[in-house]
This record gives C-alpha cells, sequence and structure tokens, in this order.
C-alpha cells in the first residue's frame, strides 16, 4: 500500500512570553493512500498542530523542524509559504469543527464554493456554475440552486457543515483533514456527517485523517488510529488493534472513560490528574504522573516505541520485555478476549 | 407517596421576537424525586436548557407552574431567598461565569456571604479550604485566579461556589460536554461522590446519552419543546418507544468499531408532535407522547 502522507520527526514549537511551548515533539505518521487515519488526543495534545505544521497553516510564532514531510508527491521537508499555498485546496483541504468561521457571511454559498475552485482552475461561467451545483448536490444537499443562492446565516449547522465538505472538495483534493468536524453537531447530525464523509472517501478515493477526542466517533470511521499525547504519538495500530488490544495506559484510560451499555453504576474508571505543562515536560514518560502503573524507570527516561505487530506500534515501558507482569483493568481485560476471539475467527477463515 | 421535591406543571415558555412567537417549551410537566438523578436529553433547540433554567428560576415561565417543596415558584408567600440558596445552577463554560479578576477564593465565599452561612472571616475561610478539598482542588487555589486553572478544574472551581450556599438541588447543564473524556469522568465521578456526600438532588440536562444512562435514575426525553418519552432510565433506554427517541438512540457512537459496521441508524420520522398529543403510559414507568 502506498502512503500518501508521510512526517518523519515532526517538532513544532511556539515562541510565547512566558516560555516556548513544546507543542509536537518528534512525530512520525503516515497515512495509507485510501484510508482513514484518526488522531485522538485531548486539547494541547498537538493533534491539529500536527496537520496544521503539514499544511502549513501555523503562524510565525511557530519554529517547525522536520526530517521528511511527503504530501503526495510533493517534498514539503524544507517548503516555503509559497509551497503549501500550492498544495492546500488542491492536494488536501481541511474542514473543521465551525463551519460559521470558515464561511464568509456576506458572500452567497454557491459563489463561496466556486472561488475555491477558481483558485486552480479557470472554467467558464457556465462550467463553474454547473461544477458547484454538482458539489452541492455530491453533500446530499437538496435543492442545489436554491442553497447556492444562500447566505451561510440562512442555513442550519447540519447544512452548514456540508456546505464546508463541497468547498473542501470541489478542487478535488487527494486528502481531507477533518479537524473534529462533529464535535459541535448533536449525534444524530454527527452520524449523517460521518456517512457523508465515508461516502465521499469511497467514492473519489479519498485518504481522510480526522482529528477528533470521541473514541465512539473513531470506531465508526477509522481503519487505523493515533493516539496522541504531550506531543508524541503513544500508540498507533489498526482500529483493531486500539479498540480490542489497546497496550498504553493512556488508551485504556481514554476507552474507560465512556460509559458502555453494561456498565453497573460503580465508578468510572478515571485517570487521574491533568495532562502535563507543555512548557516545561518532564524528565521521562510525560504520562508517568497519570499512569497507576507507571514503572521507576517512567521516571527517569522516554520510553522507546516497541512493536506488537507490524502494525501496531506502543510508546510504553510497560512493552519492555524486563516489565514485570502486570494487569490491565478488567473492562480491557474484557476487550483483550475479544482480540483473541477475533483472531482466532480470522486465523480460521 | 411523598411529595416530590421539583414539581413542574404544564409549563410553557414562549419567546416573542418581531411579531413572531417561539415556543420553546410546550405545556411540559414531571416531577423530580428528592435524592434523585433525572436527566433531561434532547437535541440542541428542544427546549431542554430553557426548561431547566425556568425551574431553576433564572428563565422566564411563560404559563404553568414550577413547585419547589410544594410552594409554587413566584406565587405569594414564595421565599425567593431561601429558593435562591436551596437551588444552584451548573453550566458548561464555568469560566463564563467567574470573575476574571476575583481570586477563587473569593468568588467561593461570595455566596457565604450573602447567606451569612459563617459566624466569622476564620469560619468562611474553613469553609471554602473544605469545599476546595471536597472538590478536589489544593489549598493554594482560593488564591489564584480563574485563568490559571485547566478547563476541568474551573469546572472544579464552579463546582465548589455552587455547594458553597448548601444547595440541596443543581441543575446542571451540560457540565461536561467541554472537558476532554479523561476529565469528564473525573468530573462524572466527583458529582456522584457529592451527590452520596449531601444527599443532593440533580437535574442533569445533556446530549451525551451514554453519560445519562450512566448517570441517571430517570430520563425525560425532549423534542420540539415538548416531552416526548419518559420513565426510568432502564424502560427508555432498553425499549425506546417514540421515532425520536429510537433515532437519537441508535446514532450513539458505541467505542466499538465491530458495533458500529454493524449499526443501523434509525431515521427520525416523527414529525412535529400533535397539539393534543399527551404522555401516556406504555409500560410500567415508562411514558411516551402519543
Amino acid at each position: 500500500m502506498s502512503d500518501i502522507i508521510e512526517i518523519q520527526n515532526l517538532h513544532v514549537q511556539f515562541q510565547e512570553d512566558h516560555g516556548i511551548l513544546h507543542a509536537v515533539n518528534g512525530v512520525d505518521l503516515t497515512v495509507h493512500q485510501g484510508e482513514t487515519l484518526a488522531i485522538v488526543g485531548e486539547s494541547g495534545s498537538g493533534k491539529s498542530v500536527t496537520t496544521h505544521a503539514l499544511l502549513g497553516l501555523l503562524g510565525k510564532d511557530a519554529t517547525v523542524t522536520t526530517d521528511a514531510m511527503r504530501l503526495a508527491d510533493v517534498d514539503l521537508t524544507h517548503a516555503t509559504p509559497r509551497d503549501f499555498a500550492g498544495v492546500r485546496g488542491r492536494l488536501a483541504s481541511l474542514i473543521f469543527q465551525d463551519p460559521l468561521s470558515a464561511l464568509n457571511p456576506t458572500m452567497r454559498i454557491g459563489r463561496q464554493i466556486g472561488e475555491a475552485l477558481t483558485v486552480w482552475h479557470h472554467p467558464g461561467k457556465a462550467a463553474l456554475r454547473q461544477a458547484v451545483l454538482e458539489a452541492i448536490a455530491d453533500v446530499e444537499l437538496p435543492d442545489p440552486a436554491l442553497v447556492a443562492s444562500k447566505y451561510p446565516h440562512e442555513l442550519s449547522g447540519g447544512q452548514r457543515q456540508r456546505v464546508m465538505i463541497a468547498q473542501a472538495l470541489i478542487a478535488q483534493p487527494r486528502v481531507l483533514i477533518a479537524d473534529e468536524p462533529t464535535t459541535a453537531l448533536d449525534v444524530t447530525l454527527q452520524a449523517q456527517v460521518l456517512a457523508l464523509i465515508q461516502a465521499q472517501k469511497a467514492k473519489r478515493d479519498l485518504s481522510v485523517v480526522f482529528i477528533t477526542h470521541d473514541l465512539g466517533v473513531v470506531a465508526n470511521i477509522a481503519d487505523r488510529v493515533a493516539i496522541m499525547y504531550a506531543g508524541q504519538i503513544v500508540e498507533v495500530g489498526t482500529a483493531t488493534e486500539i479498540f480490542y488490544h489497546p497496550q498504553h495506559p493512556y488508551t485504556w484510560g481514554l476507552l474507560d472513560a465512556v460509559p458502555d451499555d453494561t456498565a453497573d453504576r460503580s465508578e468510572l474508571f478515571t485517570l487521574p490528574g491533568t495532562p502535563p505543562d507543555m512548557h516545561q515536560l518532564p524528565v521521562g514518560d510525560p504520562f508517568a504522573p497519570r499512569n497507576p502503573q507507571a514503572l521507576a524507570i517512567d521516571y527517569q527516561q522516554a520510553p522507546p516505541v516497541f512493536a506488537v505487530t507490524p502494525t501496531h506500534r506502543v510508546r510504553s515501558w510497560l512493552l519492555d520485555p524486563r516489565t514485570p507482569p502486570y494487569q490491565p483493568p478488567v473492562s480491557i481485560q474484557r476487550r483483550w478476549a475479544r482480540y483473541a476471539a477475533i483472531m482466532k475467527e480470522a486465523s480460521h477463515a | 407517596m411523598p411529595e416530590p421535591l421539583v414539581a413542574v406543571q404544564d409549563l410553557s415558555v414562549i419567546f416573542r421576537k418581531n411579531r413572531r412567537a417561539l415556543t420553546a417549551v410546550d405545556r411540559v410537566s414531571f416531577a423530580i424525586d428528592a435524592g434523585t438523578t433525572v436527566g433531561l436529553v434532547g437535541e440542541s433547540g428542544s427546549g431542554k436548557s430553557t426548561t431547566g433554567r425556568a425551574i431553576a428560576g433564572i428563565g422566564p415561565i411563560t404559563s404553568g407552574t414550577v413547585s419547589y417543596r410544594g410552594q409554587v415558584l413566584g406565587a405569594r408567600g414564595f421565599d425567593r431567598r431561601a429558593f435562591r440558596r436551596q437551588v444552584q445552577l451548573i453550566f458548561q463554560d464555568p469560566f463564563s461565569s467567574l470573575d476574571p479578576r476575583q481570586k477563587v477564593g473569593d468568588a467561593i465565599a461570595e455566596g457565604i456571604e450573602n447567606f451569612r452561612l459563617a459566624n466569622s472571616a476564620a469560619e468562611r475561610r474553613d469553609q471554602v479550604q473544605a469545599l476546595l478539598a471536597q472538590v478536589g482542588l489544593p489549598p493554594d487555589a482560593a488564591n489564584r485566579f480563574p485563568h490559571e486553572f485547566s478547563g476541568g478544574q474551573r469546572q472544579r472551581i464552579g463546582i465548589a461556589r455552587a455547594l458553597a450556599v448548601q444547595p440541596e438541588f443543581l441543575v446542571l447543564d451540560e457540565p461536561i460536554s467541554a472537558l476532554d473524556v479523561s476529565i469528564q469522568a473525573q468530573i462524572v465521578n466527583l458529582l456522584r461522590q457529592i451527590q452520596r456526600d449531601r444527599h443532593l438532588t440533580y437535574l442533569f440536562i445533556a446530549h451525551d446519552l451514554s453519560m445519562v444512562r450512566y448517570l441517571c435514575d430517570r430520563v425525560l426525553v425532549m423534542s420540539h419543546g415538548r416531552i416526548v418519552e419518559a420513565g426510568a432510565t432502564a424502560a427508555v433506554y432498553t425499549d425506546p418507544r417514540h421515532p425520536y427517541t429510537k433515532s437519537l438512540l441508535s446514532a450513539v457512537p458505541h467505542a466499538d468499531p465491530i458495533y458500529e459496521h454493524q449499526k443501523i441508524l434509525v431515521p427520525d420520522t416523527s414529525s412535529a408532535p400533535a397539539p393534543d398529543a399527551k404522555l401516556t403510559p406504555v409500560a410500567k414507568d415508562h411514558w411516551v407522547l402519543q
């Protein structure tokens, strides 16, 4: 499988009044052609900054260094703002949580969607109108001509989210980066937007990077999942590996923080504490102070990456062969049991 | 049967703007028993927050009544001052309700002062310290300003502030939806701990249906300003009857790819409820608008 995105050893720092914020600290990321990769993390984990670095959207206060960065066939390792402008919208588009802030309130929908195309191509007037109406029909909005004539405030939140997707896809990019696109939506609208992204992906052979903190959404759409904490990817694997064979205690905490249908009304398992101060990262594993399973070495030395399978990698000392035996929480043991059953079934098939 | 702590009878809230009337809450009736947690769910615009604000005494009531301990809100002889202490509201974003220039300790002490719940400055300081400890904040938090805290810690401050006046009933309006996942669970555990310790009653307004299922004894489902389904949480979640509830529950995401790939979304086939529709019992402790 070829890779549409490749990032090696990405670091991003922000110069702030009271010091340097270490937002991304050595991220390696690949996105396979045609897959949906979910990047999961909490506020400040570096998930949005990583994709903004890829699109050249970080401001002057950011220092970006990387060993390699590639989008499709364009090498962005030493890209200038001009180089980034040449790929945004054409090779990769971004949609985010609040479409109202992305749309111009004084411009009709049709013209805004059209502008996303005329940056790159110069179709005739009739061809442009045709392309805009098709883009609107594509995102399953009824009566495209009517929608095109409206202003953003005349549409509902779900309709605006669809318009933003139409705008992102009209120039036929190869990658769609969706940054929490459904977080502000109610569950039924969220389910519709997820289905729409899935349909567009299948139709256009898009690759999708989906940024979210909601593991329920990830379970719905992701082929692979990268879990971020304190500016690093702490666990990455196929959706099956992350949901049924999770290895990092942070992933356990995220999975357990959402009560499932079978949860009795005992206390929810929670990770203690809060994420670290990204101005002053601790020595060792930045997750150690919140890790119920932390070992002495966690406070002294940052863990390397351990491979569980060729597709499943974990940054935690728990995976070191010298680590004494340990038990994950019961709910995670249940997930492991399902993984064993899935693997057994797969080997019989 | 003991009297419910809160009784809402035919509550309607109508907003008028430019000669147009918008019925946000439409003849809603329900009761909340002391010591229980009732969930109020529905999509944005369903009227759930407007209902919560009316019950907490800070939102308009167009018609109908809200009674607290048998006393009708706003009626002659209603003890507004006692009500203001007994009923507290917790919002989604505690930051917007905190004065950025006021130290956290002073913000918490404000209610204690207003209701004269301490006999001396020293006693008030002790109460503030006890509240900080109860919500899991360090003692020195009292001398710091709101911006020095993370979202989860600010929600803890908001909870300490509400508890300062020794309330009986908390209206929790989306108290965790702005927080990160691992912090949400911490706050939910804290709310349950406090409820046990202080025998509080909660109205939990949320769109997160998994958390409502986990936290609530009873659930009310709102759509178009009306309660379309109500009952014991287990009854409503395992056997939803109204098309809107079915659609809502089918859309709840689960952290389980096999489930997600097999799930079938139920489209919402319900139209605006008929004006004469009534909540009708369909099973034990389970009502549907029909």
